[in-house]
């Protein structure tokens, strides 16, 4: 805003480009509105108290939450692997990476099944040596939830990992830093407003996911039933319970959005 | 012997860099080369980022580099301190913060790190600015802080890579002669790197011209000035440089006792005049016509470079001319000879001091 002011120029929008984009903004606006004029305002304190609501709210925001922690945990190590490194196959294991983003979820879903299910591929290693079971449990929530965040936050990281100019890295080894030493206080700091808006796209996407969830851990209110889990059962029983938990996941996007709109798209 | 003792090999697929150098302690030399001469791949086979093909790279007696006994000591081993082109301070972190982070990653406390590094900020006179961001430093205290972080490790070879490219014209001249007494007070090896003939005859002890990969000649700044062995170096060194008083295009020299004729009418105040040698006509009769300054000269001296014959020009104005061989016989230039000279007001470049 301030550059548009600064430089002073308004264009005249010629019709075509103004009625296109007006569709645009429209097709966005046109649903929002359509789920306000639905909300049953004078009933909404009583909705969003129920225990369903309380409960999906409740695991969407753990769940979410630790999706994009472990994502950070794992994906910034990720990402610097293959942007710093010349390990064989890294081509491979990029598209690998990458692959839950264009894979449907439910698809990714049935893939997280048969290998950590209970006749899957390390499913039942993974129970004798740990006490685990994913599937249709909380900690399966979250790797369902994992599964489709982390290549977010891996491809934004990536990315500015290539932009960053090797020479500050090269500079801090020269000073004696080891390479973890490096990492540390001098890519992680360069790169941190990547980081960030790596971490919040990964955590949407988790808080929205629904395919990968409900084929993976089900939909069991209290210990699986996320948000839009329930918003999809209660479409079916009861649309006014839907309506409002639909108004809390807009809500709390939009908060975030609003609450990191300059650190998130300065970078 | 101590110091440092580097011969380098580097073969690329253009390009072959054959390179010898050595430093004694307390000695600065500069390394002096165009653009794609193979300064940088030879900082870097020092500083450890290029490997060497052939060749040994040696400091205080301890092999850094020697390919033929599979000897490599990486760049974070190397107890080598940097100043970068450009600098490449630490953009998140203060100038104190950049200054103590060699120290700090060798493993000192922050309190120990900070201790060490105030007498370099001390002497670096950057107290003022010691917890600014490199953002809101100018460019000589930028300049200062990557000389402090280079140093503040305590490093056996300092070497500085363009250390004054980064500035602007009117802070260079002032930063360069404080660098040259910053430099004379550290004890270990200097090696500077520079394509600016200026640069390098201030700051050298010893100056090295590397021209396409090769050393072509290596001396003392006077022994290059009186001798230049090749074409570049003939050029770096004949330029002419002459401090005046400029104002409305007419430059005072020489306390007001001479007036040269600048085609730049917008400069005024102190300024350093530059002329190439090749600018500087040479008749044997009073010059008709356009060029704005003409005055009659006595023949110092002529030497022959080959491809061309330098003459130095004495009273009213010291200067440098290059001329063709043939010119000199056709003028039958000799020495203690008058002769006119002429020079363009637009081969008259002034800049700020």
């Amino acid at each position: 805003m301030k550059e548009r002011r600064r430089s002073g120029v308004t264009t005249a929008a010629p019709w075509p480009i103004l009625a296109l984009g007006g569709l645009g903004v429209a097709f966005f606006a046109l649903p929002l509105a359509g789920l306000l004029w639905r909300v049953p305002w004078s009933d909404l304190p009583r909705l969003l108290t129920s225990r369903t609501v309380l409960d999906g709210l409740r695991l969407s925001l753990m769940t979410s939450l630790a999706a994009a922690a472990i994502s950070a945990l794992v994906g910034i190590p990720l990402a610097w692997l293959l942007a710093r490194t010349n390990m064989p196959g890294r081509t491979i294991i990029r598209a690998v990476v990458t692959l839950p983003m264009v894979l449907p979820p439910v698809v990714g879903g049935a893939t997280l099944l048969f290998a950590f299910g209970k006749r899957g591929l390390i499913g039942e290693q993974l129970e004798s040596a740990t006490g685990l079971l994913l599937p249709f449990s909380t900690a399966g929530v979250i790797v369902a939830n994992t599964f489709v965040a982390l290549p977010f936050l891996v491809i934004t990281v990536e990315g500015a990992l290539r932009n960053l100019d090797p020479r500050y890295e090269a500079a801090a080894s020269s000073l004696g830093a080891s390479t973890l030493t490096v990492f540390r206080r001098v890519t992680l700091p360069m790169i941190r407003p990547s980081i960030l808006s790596g971490v919040v796209l990964a955590w949407a996407r988790a808080l929205g996911e629904f395919g990968a969830t409900i084929t993976f851990a089900g939909n069991l209110q209290g210990r699986t039933q996320t948000l839009p889990l329930a918003v999809f059962v209660a479409l079916e029983s009861d649309r006014d319970a839907a309506v409002a938990m639909s108004l809390v996941l807009v809500v709390i996007s939009v908060l975030v959005l609003l609450g990191l709109r300059d650190r998130w798209w300065r970078a | 012997m101590s110091g440092l003792v580097a011969r380098i090999g580097v073969q690329r697929s253009q390009f072959e860099l054959d390179v010898s150098i050595e430093i004694e302690p307390g000695e600065t030399v500069v390394l002096l080369g165009p653009n794609g001469a193979g300064k940088s791949t030879t900082l870097e086979a020092i500083a450890g980022s290029q490997p060497l093909h052939s060749g040994v790279i040696s400091l205080n007696e301890g092999v850094l580099d020697d390919p033929a006994a599979d000897t490599f000591v990486p760049a974070q081993k190397r107890r080598i301190g940097v100043m970068f082109q450009d600098y490449l301070l630490f953009p998140h972190m203060t100038a104190l913060d950049n200054i103590t982070f060699g120290p700090m990653s060798a493993g000192s406390s922050r309190a120990v790190a900070r201790e060490a590094a105030w007498p370099w900020i001390d002497s670096l006179d950057l107290t003022a600015v010691a917890d600014r961001r490199p953002a809101e430093l100018s460019g000589g205290q930028a300049q200062r802080v990557a000389l402090a972080r280079a140093l503040a490790t305590n490093p056996d070879l300092l070497l500085l890579d363009e250390p004054l490219g980064a500035l602007d014209v009117s802070t260079h001249m002032a930063t360069r002669r404080l660098l040259r007494d910053h430099l004379s007070a550290v004890h270990s090896p200097r090696l500077v790197i520079t394509h600016d003939a200026a640069d390098a005859f201030m700051l050298a002890d010893r100056i090295v011209v590397l021209e396409n990969g090769h050393v072509t000649q290596s001396g003392t700044p006077e022994e290059i000035r009186r001798r230049p062995q090749s074409r570049y170096a003939a050029d770096l060194v004949g330029i002419n440089l002459i401090q005046g008083v400029v104002d409305g295009g007419a430059i005072a020299v020489d306390d007001g006792g001479f007036t040269l004729m600048t085609s730049n009418r917008s400069a005024s105040g102190p300024v350093l005049v530059t002329i190439h040698p090749r600018a500087v006509a040479l008749h044997r009769d009073k010059p008709h016509g356009s060029p704005r300054n003409t005055w009659q000269a006595t023949i110092e001296s002529i030497e022959p470079l080959g491809e061309t014959t330098r003459v130095q020009l004495g009273l009213p104005l010291n200067l440098t001319a290059d001329v063709t061989p043939g010119a000199v016989e056709d003028l039958s230039l000799t020495p203690g000879a008058d002769v006119w000279v002429a020079i363009k007001a637009t081969e008259i470049a002034v800049s700020g001091v």
